[in-house]
């Protein structure tokens, strides 16, 4: 202790003596000294690049032309990574399904009602898996584009642009470039968006950036946001698709803005300073790597949550299960089906054997198995290929799925009493699948989560959801990505619900205000289970992560509220309320811009 | 005659100053300053200087953004 006191004396008396501190003195030597020296022994090489890179700067960081090329580059990183990205995964896809169908070659087949345990945890595991492997290229794309712009030096002049517009809202410019990996526009993943705050020195903007980072449009949000625009707002869907990649950044900013303003206050804040680094030739190399890293981020994501994720939510959502009685009920039910199947076939028909009880089940999975290994074909001639081999494991099995048509010595030929039996055969599996889907629902319904899910519809329903679209929430609470696939599978839509999601309006028996109310209740999501404990390894903070997971709730459910039931008491259409709601969040945030906080100045200021 | 030590934010685009002061003193300026090369005595270049936003400054090779807040603690001795 006594060392500190001749510190701090010493400190004194050279303050009184030289009328300078000791600090500012020592560095100022220290400096001197420093470049000294490398006059001495630095030989300067020509100054070329130092005069590229300020006559680049000279137009990138201009005062209008530095905003524009900016959004311009911000254009085409989502243009490349998203538009060209997605039309990659047309490329892909097929090496997911074909994957899928390995699995499902090895698993117990499926009955003609109840299916085994093991298939259905394991198909759900694998499910969840492929919906987020689909995104593997746009993730690729993007990061690579990322990465290049990281190794040009262009970050931080977007962090020069932008810082004026986000210290409006309590952000900081270093906010951008997080905010991009985060999907400013669409499509980002929130993980290595908030990873990215590491550089951010503001503590208080840091957070701010963190706690707003899950608002934006990550890529698991889009195939629900494109789904219901499909819908229900078609005729506007250049508005529509404006309306989705643009307000979750008004609700970003208009957060962070009241978050700095309350929770944030206390927060130390930092002023902006940045080195503006010359710029540079990316290599291939660093850009594979940067991209390999967040890629790898992505993945763990997978293993480490998704897959027990789906087991939990598989469990959660089929137990406790029905009791013998109804299970009864329903199997009457399918033999009534069957019954009435066979009867249509009658016993004369030589197919009679072919439908019979014991080569019922068979027949299901043969058709079944047809239809995939058709939908996996890459090419004309593949789709020959399987065509060919399913021919020549069962004639007759072959006859019933193609609808009668079948290849005798090179000519098409066509069965007629086979394309008969088809006809009702398709029938048949209507009325099964609409059975199976019944079962679904009520083993849902009667399910841990489905009693979750009711009880919460007194507060949803102002919402506009039903307990349905609850479960779909709270599970997609663990990876959004299945949003689609569950609501499609919760409205007991059998089958075929790829990541566009063929479900039909009718079907869900909604209004487009409940659509809007859910998109909007969407994009204001709580973060996903690998982004809360980003949160949390980022902040240091657990009250931080519970608190990120819980605003977002409050948030969204006031939101749609507002906009189902407000709608509705208005009488609005959805496309009124999409206008209203628009509207009334920019002027919301303009005016949160102007509010500057009584030390507006101490925003800058580093006197703590 | 125009004053010659203004702050950093006075000094319009193109000019230089040197550095000769700052105008609050806390540990943090110092070392923050040291941390990006700047010292008293060492010659600035303002490269541009918008109405709002940081303003953008060049030190020695080194091109620098620094907020508008800061670059008013710091007096500069205008270079003619």
């Amino acid at each position: 202790m006594d060392i500190l006191r001749f510190v701090d004396e010493e400190q004194k008396r050279i303050l009184a003596e030289v009328g300078s501190e000791p600090a500012r003195l020592i560095t100022t030597a220290y400096y001197r000294q420093a470049a000294e020296l490398s006059d001495k022994c630095v030989k300067r090489e020509s100054q070329a690049r130092e005069s590229f890179t300020s006559k680049a700067d000279a137009i990138l960081l201009h005062r209008f032309f530095g905003p524009l090329i900016l959004v311009g580059v911000v254009y085409i990183l989502y243009y490349l990574s998203i538009v060209k990205g997605y039309q990659l995964t047309h490329y892909t896809w097929p090496w997911l399904a074909s994957f899928r169908n390995l699995v499902i070659s090895i698993l117990p087949k499926e009955g003609l009602l109840f299916d085994p345990v093991m298939r259905s945890i394991v198909l759900s595991v694998v499910d969840g898996l492929i919906a987020v492997l689909n995104y593997v290229p746009i993730f690729a794309i993007l990061f690579s584009l990322v990465a290049i712009l990281e190794d040009t030096g262009y970050v931080p002049r977007m962090a020069f642009i932008m810082d004026r517009v986000f210290r409006q809202f309590g952000l900081h410019g270093q906010s951008m470039f997080p905010m991009v990996l985060g999907g400013v526009v669409v499509g980002g993943c929130a993980v290595p968006g908030i990873m990215a705050t590491r550089t951010i020195k503001d503590q208080r903007a840091r957070i701010a950036t963190i706690l707003v980072i899950p608002l934006l449009n990550c890529l698991a949000k889009t195939p629900l946001h494109i789904m219901l625009i499909e819908m229900f707002f078609r005729e506007y869907r250049p508005f529509a698709i404006f309306f989705i990649s643009t307000i979750s950044l008004v609700i970003a900013l208009t957060v962070s803005k009241i978050l700095s303003l309350t929770v944030l206050k206390s927060e130390e804040s930092a002023p902006f300073l940045m080195e503006m680094p010359p710029y540079h030739m990316p290599t291939i190399l660093g850009v594979l790597q940067r991209c390999w890293e967040r890629l790898w981020l992505f993945f763990r994501k997978i293993v480490v949550v998704v897959i027990p994720v789906m087991v939990i939510v598989f469990a959660l959502t089929s137990l406790p299960g029905l009791n013998t009685a109804k299970r009864e009920l329903y199997l009457a039910e399918l033999d009534k089906i069957v019954e009435d199947f066979q009867a249509a076939v009658g016993d004369e028909s030589p197919y009679a054997s072919v439908v019979s009880d014991d080569n019922l089940t068979e027949l299901v999975r043969f058709s079944k198995e047809f239809d995939l290994a058709k939908k996996a074909a890459r090419s004309e001639a593949g789709l020959k290929k399987v065509h060919r081999k399913f021919m020549a494991r069962d004639l007759a099995f072959y006859k019933l799925s193609n609808r009668g048509r079948f290849e005798l010595d090179g000519v098409m030929e066509t069965d007629v009493e086979a394309a008969r039996i088809s006809r009702y055969y398709r029938g048949f599996e209507r009325e099964r699948k609409a059975l199976r889907s019944r079962l679904r629902d009520d083993t849902i319904n009667h399910s841990v989560l489905g009693i979750i899910g009711r009880s919460f519809e007194p507060i949803t329903k102002y919402a506009g959801f039903d307990w349905k679209v609850n479960i779909a929430l709270l599970s997609s609470f663990a990876a959004k990505e299945s949003s689609v696939a569950t609501l499609g599978g919760i409205y007991g839509l059998d089958g075929g619900i790829g990541l566009e999601g063929q479900v039909d309006a009718e079907d869900l028996g909604w209004t487009d205000l409940h659509a809007l109310a859910l998109m909007v209740f969407m994009v204001v999501f709580p973060p996903c289970i690998p982004t809360l404990l980003a949160v949390k390894m980022e902040t240091g903070k657990t009250l931080w992560m519970v608190f990120a997971g819980l605003y977002p709730v409050v948030l969204g459910l006031v939101l749609a509220g507002l906009i189902y039931t407000g709608g509705n008491a208005l009488g609005l259409t959805g496309i009124q309320a999409m206008v209203a709601f628009y509207v009334l969040s920019t002027l919301i945030m303009l005016v949160l811009a102007m509010i500057h906080r009584p030390n507006a100045e101490a925003l800058d200021d580093w006197s703590s | 005659m125009k004053k010659t030590i203004v702050p950093l934010t006075m000094l319009p685009p193109g000019n230089s100053g040197i550095v000769v002061d700052t105008e609050s003193v806390g540990r943090g300026i110092i070392s923050r300053l040291s941390d990006m090369g700047l010292h008293y005595g060492s010659e600035i270049k303002v490269v541009s200087s918008t109405g709002l936003g940081p303003i953008l400054i060049q030190v020695k090779d080194c091109t620098m953004a620094i907020g508008r807040g800061m670059a008013r603690q710091i007096l500069v001795k205008r270079k003619v």
